[in-house]
């Protein structure tokens, strides 16, 4: 799913006009973005949480170079989808 | 923020009621997550991608998850700390060192290593380490250690004792309570999952107990608590527990291999966790030891840059000591230069004068050379004078004695000795040689006399460049002192030559010149000279130039036109030509130039005057006349049909060509046309007037009796006809739709009969009643399509009348066709039979 066709099924339930729910939108994953930036995690009901994770450096080989690589730490967005998503998700399966 | 925060934020931004702003949160992550049940991944640009993932989990079980992968530009702004970092390659690997590194161990390699009792792995993790601490500082050793070994190893030094002890129990207390390790894997689990078969299956649930390693004195030394001090149990919160303190019990002798197996197992757990803890410290161990190096190799730039400072130095207290010359030394040391150059431009211009003088030499040389040569040619006169006049003094007195004289050849040879030889030698009597080169010459003196003959004196470059080189003199340019001190007077020369300057002098002089003069040519022929021959070479190459011109007898003929004529043509002698006019007729005979075809016409006027032929065919091509060329009989059959073919083709080409020819002729206009000819189309013209004259009244005949014809045809019956076409068409059209389908009607014959060979006998309501020669008909209509007609009579036919189909012409495609039926004998029976038909 794209975004464009993602707003048009919101707008059409919403009281916004097409530009309005579009500006809503972007503002809101905006604001999801500098929450996760500054506090690290952003939860959000029956959806998920984002929270950001440090990898550690570490050496690891690469058999293709024939050689020993150091990478170096990050920091990495990490999304954890709620229970009932992924238990709606895996419904199919059960 | 929160998401209460988050919706307040943007109500207040855009001034909208927050509960729709918080509907349209919800309504956002409602579709995403319909999307997700959907199996539809979501694409939020600029922010990142959800997309669905299947794992398959313990057991196979395979579960859809969701991963979330931020876009570049989110990534970036959380990785900011370290999005500068870049990673580095720090060694390139053997394969040897790949596998053993960073080679997966399976469970067969596990299965081998519990066998050795795990001292394989420990050993290679010691050496491992040794490996890399030996390469640390003490300091970073302990600071590793410190960190990462801090829970597993209490002292590095301290000896390890693998001891079983359960947590929280005393270790005196002999008896143990049995303890289930929920976390762990139970022992049948782990074998299961390495791949062992247990020794002893009966070992039971207690032995399944977490192994803690314990410090060798604390067990065997004297402090040995009462109790173990609680361990603190980490919470997966964080939170830190105090776990109640349990009775330590020591197991029994009777599972003393039983243990010593768990033993083994546990260590070799713990060896493995500690070897993947020890895998990180080594990777920072190396970092920290490619810190290293680089600081050495700084050290060492340093060192080298320290180096050169000191070889600098080295070189400036050198310099010091041997100090570079100063700028006022420099200058000294251009003034020497200066000076050196002022030397040398000194040399150069003393060169120069030398040159000059050189040249200036080599001209006095030359001078002195025409002056010597003027002074030789004075001398040899001086001498032939002093000569003379002693001999005139003494022909008087004594009688004649041979005369030296002054030669030549002595002259030349003087010229190779050195001046005052030179002139010594003219000075002294010289014998005359007439043997003497004759090429060798002295130019005679014009101021002597004119009739004298003096041989004239060439001397040639070489003989002065000779002399140049030959002369010892060391300073030409400076005469020698004996020419400086040489004088005429020295000379025995007479004086009264020379002290009588006056005209009258001077003539008698030249009177004694010359009387000298002719005395020496006198005496010089007297003797007997050697016969010089006359140079024949060019009287003889005249002589060979005129034979060569005038032709003689015995050289061969050269080809000429004329000769060639006289050749043919006997000659005749020039006795017998008489007349001027034979003469011409001579010469226009040989200048003539002698063609096949001359000879060719004489032989032809001859055959005229005596032979004349009966015709003299003249082939105007030459074609031509090849074709009458008769073959010989040497000639093959094979060469003859060829030569008859040819002659077939031509005479045929020839014969197209005359009849072509004759064609163009016959077209041309004939001005006189003879008698026989004119005769024959007038007989034609005569017949064809007379045809002319019978067609034209033909022609009219055949015109009026068509007209006639046509004329004659108008028939009444047939107007009446079309007027019954109109009108009973329209009835009869009905009808014949009806029946169209009936084919029958086809079957019935028209008949062509004139129109006007039936009369009108009676009519009822546009019924005619017609008598003909086989009876009376009634014509119950006329239609203009055969169709319509034959119909109608069949239908007729089907009631029992006897109908039938009539055509009629009217014009050029212009037909009736009638319906009748009948023959009725008479009119009644007809009005009967219509009446019926009525009916």
């Amino acid at each position: 799913m794209n975004k464009d066709s993602l707003i048009n099924k919101i707008y059409v339930k919403s009281p916004f006009n097409k530009n309005h729910s579009k500006s809503i939108f972007n503002r809101i994953f905006e604001l999801i973005k500098g929450s996760v930036k500054e506090n690290n995690f952003f939860e959000i009901e029956e959806f998920g949480e984002f929270s950001v994770e440090r990898r550690e450096m570490k050496v690891i080989a690469d058999p293709d170079k024939m050689s020993e690589i150091l990478l170096p730490p990050k920091d990495k967005v990490v999304f954890k989808p709620a229970d009932n998503i992924i238990k709606s998700v895996n419904l199919g399966n059960d | 923020m929160t998401k209460e925060q988050l919706i307040k934020k943007i109500a207040r931004e855009y001034s909208v009621d927050e509960i729709d702003v918080s509907n349209y949160f919800e309504s956002i992550f409602e579709t995403i997550n319909a999307a997700f049940i959907k199996n539809k991944n979501v694409n939020i640009s600029e922010f990142g991608k959800f997309v669905l993932r299947t794992k398959t989990g313990t057991g196979g079980i395979k579960t859809k998850t969701i991963s979330f992968s931020p876009s570049k530009k989110f990534a970036l702004e959380i990785n900011y700390n370290f999005s500068d970092l870049v990673p580095v390659k720090i060694k390139t690997l053997d394969e040897k060192s790949l596998r053993e590194e960073y080679y997966e161990p399976t469970d067969a390699d596990e299965v081998i290593l519990i066998e050795s009792e795990g001292d394989v792995v420990d050993n290679e993790i010691d050496e491992k380490n040794d490996f890399l601490f030996s390469q640390l500082s003490e300091n970073l050793k302990s600071r590793f250690l410190n960190e990462h070994f801090a829970d597993d190893l209490i002292n590095n030094d301290t000896p390890r004792v693998k001891t079983e002890v359960i947590p929280g129990i005393p270790v005196g207390e002999k008896e143990i309570p049995e303890i289930s390790a929920p976390e762990q894997l139970t022992r049948e689990q782990e074998e299961n999952k390495i791949g062992i078969e247990p020794e002893d299956k009966n070992i039971s649930s207690e032995e399944n107990i977490p192994v803690v390693l314990i410090p060798e004195e604390v067990i065997n030394g004297e402090n040995i608590p009462d109790t173990i001090i609680p361990e603190e149990i980490i919470t997966e919160k964080g939170e830190t527990e105090l776990s109640e303190p349990e009775p330590l019990t020591v197991k029994s002798d009777d599972t003393v291999q039983e243990e010593t197996q768990k033993e083994d197992f546990t260590t070799f757990t713990r060896q493995k966790e500690t070897s993947s803890k020890a895998q990180t410290v080594f990777s920072d161990a190396e970092m920290l030891l490619i810190e290293l190096k680089k600081i050495k190799e700084k050290e060492k730039d340093k060192i080298i840059y320290d180096k050169i400072d000191e070889e600098k130095k080295q070189q400036d207290i050198i310099d010091e000591q041997d100090p570079v010359p100063v700028i006022s030394d420099w200058e000294t040391v251009k003034s020497k230069a200066k000076i050196r150059t002022e030397e040398e431009k000194a040399l150069e211009e003393e060169l120069e004068r030398m040159l000059e003088e050189r040249e200036k030499i080599l001209t006095e040389i030359k001078q002195l050379e025409s002056d010597s040569q003027k002074i030789i040619r004075i001398e040899s006169l001086i001498n032939a004078f002093s000569k003379t006049s002693d001999d005139l003094l003494k022909v008087s007195s004594k009688p004649v004695k041979p005369k030296k004289e002054f030669t030549i050849e002595e002259n030349v040879k003087a010229h190779d000795e050195s001046f005052e030889d030179k002139l010594r030698s003219l000075l002294e009597p010289s014998v005359p040689d007439v043997s003497a080169p004759q090429d060798v010459f002295i130019q005679p003196d014009v101021s002597a006399s004119q009739d004298v003959f003096v041989p004239p004196v060439v001397i040639t470059p070489q003989d002065v460049s000779d002399l140049q080189e030959e002369s010892t003199l060391p300073d030409v340019s400076a005469p020698p002192d004996s020419l400086k001190s040489f004088d005429i007077s020295d000379l025995n020369l007479p004086q009264d030559v020379f002290i009588e300057e006056s005209e009258d002098g001077k003539k008698d002089i030249e009177n004694a010149e010359m009387k000298i003069f002719d005395k020496l040519i006198e005496e010089h022929f007297a003797s007997e000279p050697p016969e010089i021959k006359p140079d024949r070479s060019l009287e003889l190459l005249e002589e060979q130039y005129d034979n060569l011109i005038k032709p003689s007898e015995q050289e061969p003929v050269l080809f000429t036109p004329e000769k060639q004529m006289e050749s043919v043509i006997p000659e005749e002698p020039e006795a017998e030509i008489e007349s001027f006019e034979e003469k011409k007729e001579d010469l226009s005979r040989f200048l003539k130039p002698d063609t096949g075809l001359d000879s060719l016409k004489e032989q032809f006027d001859d055959l005229t005057i005596t032979e004349k032929p009966d015709e003299i065919i003249i082939p105007e091509r030459l074609e031509d006349a090849f074709v009458n060329i008769e073959l010989p009989e040497e000639f093959s059959k094979a060469e003859r049909t060829f030569f008859e073919k040819d002659k077939i083709e031509k005479e045929n080409a020839v014969r197209n060509y005359n009849d072509i020819f004759k064609s163009v002729e016959s077209y041309k206009p004939k001005a006189v046309q003879p008698a026989k000819i004119t005769e024959e189309p007038k007989k034609t013209l005569k017949k064809k007037k007379s045809m002319k004259k019978l067609i034209i009244p033909i022609i009219i005949l055949l015109i009026l009796g068509v007209i006639i014809i046509v004329m004659s045809r108008p028939n009444p019956s047939a107007l009446q006809d079309d007027v019954l076409v109109t009108t009973g068409t329209n009835e009869n059209k009905t009808d014949a739709n009806k029946n169209e389908k009936n084919s029958d009607a086809e079957s019935i014959k028209t008949k062509d009969v004139p129109a006007d060979v039936d009369k009108i006998i009676y009519e009822d309501n546009g019924v005619y009643f017609k008598q003909n020669s086989l009876g009376v008909f009634i014509q119950v209509g006329t239609y203009l399509s055969e169709k319509e007609a034959k119909i109608k009579a069949f239908l007729l036919k089907t009631q029992k009348f006897n109908a039938d189909v009539e055509k009629i012409s009217l014009g050029k495609n212009d037909f009736r066709y009638r319906v009748k039926i009948g023959p009725y004998p008479d009119l009644d029976a007809a009005k009967a039979s219509f009446e019926t038909m009525k009916k």
